[in-house]
């Protein structure tokens, strides 16, 4: 079940906090580029093993892919696996092809997507799908 | 809380982006508002929030 559906339903009862996060989630897609930050998404789904499929698995590999594409990918899977230790040179690819305000509203926005995916993984596994 | 703990918690990282470098407003404000909103819920008791927060601000390095 998709991440918007889990978490309507668990946050039904607090109403304020879903619109602040849908809120959150509405900026986060106009602030950063889409196709860049829906790749991420979609790597973000694939390492927590909620996408329907693993297509960015080998994005490695994939010679059609952007270097700022390849260089947030990169800091996306560090970010997933172990965000307090994220590699200085994983933050400075990042920087580089983005420049800083674009890096801040990048990891901003990776932050937001991230989290509802968590947060809707963690509520479909404790509680169960929705009904 | 003592400025010992607080000294120990608070990374000597070089920053990553210039100083002074924020969200862009149409992202910072309904992120800060997000998690105004979440401080504001009660269903969970003050001191297991506490707990999580602070766990969850040293392991990401928040600087609180």
């Amino acid at each position: 079940m998709a991440a918007d559906a889990i978490l309507e339903e668990h946050l039904a009862a607090h109403p304020g906090v879903l619109e602040q996060l849908n809120l959150a989630r509405d900026a986060a897609w106009t602030v950063v580029d889409n196709r860049l930050l829906g790749l991420c998404e979609q790597r973000i789904r694939e390492i927590l093993g909620v996408a329907d499929s693993a297509q960015l698995a080998n994005w490695h590999a994939d010679a059609s892919l952007s270097a700022t594409e390849r260089a947030c990918l990169a800091f996306t899977e560090e970010y997933m696996i172990d965000v307090a230790n994220l590699s200085d040179e994983s933050a400075a690819a990042v920087r580089t092809v983005l420049g800083d305000q674009a890096m801040v509203d990048f990891v901003s926005a990776l932050l937001v997507v991230e989290q509802r995916q968590r947060i809707a993984l963690t509520w479909a596994t404790v509680f169960g799908e929705a009904k | 809380m003592g400025d010992g703990f607080r000294r120990s918690q608070v990374s000597d990282r070089i920053p990553r982006v210039a100083s002074g470098t924020y969200a862009a407003v149409p992202l910072r404000k309904p992120l800060g508002d997000w998690q105004a909103a979440v401080v504001r819920m009660a269903s969970l008791d003050p001191i297991t929030t506490e707990i999580v927060r602070m766990r969850c601000a040293v392991y990401h390095d928040c600087k609180t």
